[in-house]
């Protein structure tokens, strides 16, 4: 069989879709849950239903987020994949970060054409074994994390604690970034002045719309979509 | 203990049980598309290149695992951490979805209520993921096929604008220090392989090196 016929195969669909339906009855079962005992603590139902309400007016906006990156994901890992990982723990740029290296591991890549059956395989696996740290130790850890926030807090300097976690992010996607535009020790041009633009217009979407809550929450798929198209049209 | 705190305790047991059942299938229903493309291609990745994979996760994200759950632990509580880890986004959407449902109920932070409004907060925050991914997911499949070459041309640079403008927004809260380590790290790319270790290795020397120049800048910008 050929990568693009089970990329995107109905089956595939089918076993993406657990993981789905799984959080989708999860969180049905916690509202029920939350209903139940908010009534015992005397709150009216009609004021769990504003509380539901303007949540989900709130996530809309957000949503749109990963909705963006999940069309183009689909262009580079089909639309099973792409919709459940947009769908699960790991941010759009955590899975593609985890494809990238696990394809590059199967001496893949995850540009267009270039993706073989191993490559995929090799992202499918990588995706979730990444997914599991976050599953295990924010699923099976939550009783005990109360304790660790306290511990945290009072025993490390905050200010480094963040500089830290900003610096190990800063090194893991220059190191991508790097990747994705030197290629065999050349600089691919084309990929360099996509990332620049795109670069630049996050920098700009950051600076003059930075009031613009709407904005901001577009801001990471409007950059990536302008750095496209304007490398698309210009290269 | 007065009888709101009895509701509550009451309250984290149930989510405690409820929460451990649906982590427990979330693990292996995240599996399930790896398994399965693998059993019908005959091409099962090598138990060493599993746990190459897993270092590799580990080395690029192991810090996450545990820093994140618990930066946000104080917004989402325990009930909404087992949904926020599965599902996702917690930064971007669960953790606002939460906030706007206590702000809009008027809790106070701390209490009972509080409590449940973050997780019927969150809830509503997965429905709406959810049905909006699913239905681009599809409507986008369908139009995939008829777009126009220009488009498809675009988004063979996916790649390159996505880390772009990740880093534009990593590096907008510390220019000098995002300046800094993106040239430590394309020295990393060109000079490792060069010395003979292995390429998979790059990412986590120039992960260390950034640590050091954020120490270093940590220390020399400290008052």
């Amino acid at each position: 069989m050929e990568l693009k016929d089970i990329m995107n195969s109905p089956m595939l669909w089918v076993m993406s879709s657990f993981m789905i339906i799984n959080l989708f009855l999860m969180a049905l079962m916690f509202l029920r849950l939350c209903f139940k005992n908010a009534e015992k603590l005397g709150i009216p139902k009609e004021e769990c239903i504003t509380g539901l309400r303007s949540a989900v007016f709130t996530a809309i906006g957000p949503a749109f987020a990963p909705v963006i990156v999940l069309i183009a994901l689909m262009a580079v890992l089909g639309g099973p994949t792409a919709w459940m990982r947009m769908n699960d723990i790991g941010a759009a740029r955590t899975e593609l970060a985890m494809s990238a290296i696990a394809t590059g591991m199967a001496g893949s890549s995850l540009e267009a054409g270039k993706l073989t059956m191993l490559g995929f395989i090799f992202a499918l696996w990588g995706m979730a074994l990444n997914n599991s740290g976050w599953i295990i130790i924010g699923g099976y850890g939550a009783p005990s994390l109360n304790k660790a926030v306290d511990y945290l807090k009072n025993n490390f300097n905050d200010a480094w604690v963040k500089l830290f976690m900003a610096a190990a992010a800063l090194g893991l996607f220059s190191t991508l970034l790097g990747n994705a535009i030197i290629k065999k020790g050349v600089v691919n041009q084309k990929n360099l002045f996509a990332a620049v633009v795109s670069f630049v217009a996050m920098l700009v979407i950051g600076r003059f719309f930075k009031g613009n809550k709407k904005i901001q929450e577009f801001s990471l798929g409007l950059a990536m979509l302008v750095g496209m198209f304007v490398t698309a049209a210009v290269m | 203990m007065n009888k709101e705190q009895e509701v509550i305790q009451g309250f984290r047991s149930s989510a405690k049980t409820l929460g451990f059942v649906f982590v427990t299938i979330a693990l292996v229903c995240n599996f399930v598309p790896a398994i399965y493309v693998s059993t019908i291609t005959g091409q099962f990745p090598s138990v060493s290149q599993l746990l190459q994979l897993w270092v590799a996760a580990a080395a690029a994200f192991g810090v996450g695992y545990i820093v994140q759950p618990v930066s946000f632990f104080p917004i989402v509580n325990m009930a909404g951490t087992f949904m926020c880890w599965i599902a996702g986004n917690v930064g971007e959407v669960r953790a606002p979805a939460a906030n706007m449902a206590q702000k809009v109920t008027n809790c106070e932070q701390g209490t009972p209520k509080a409590e449940i409004m973050s997780c019927i907060g969150i809830c509503a925050s997965v429905f709406v993921t959810i049905i909006m991914i699913t239905f681009f997911a599809l409507v986008g499949a369908q139009v995939m096929p008829l777009m126009p070459k220009f488009v498809m041309k675009a988004f063979g640079f996916v790649l390159p604008c996505v880390l772009g403008a990740v880093y534009a927004d990593l590096a907008s809260k510390n220019f000098v220090l995002g300046v800094i380590i993106m040239l430590t790290s394309i020295a990393g790319i060109l000079i490792v392989p060069k010395l003979g270790i292995p390429g998979g290795m790059t990412m986590l020397i120039n992960i260390i090196i950034a640590v050091l120049v954020a120490r270093c800048y940590f220390m020399a910008t400290k008052k």
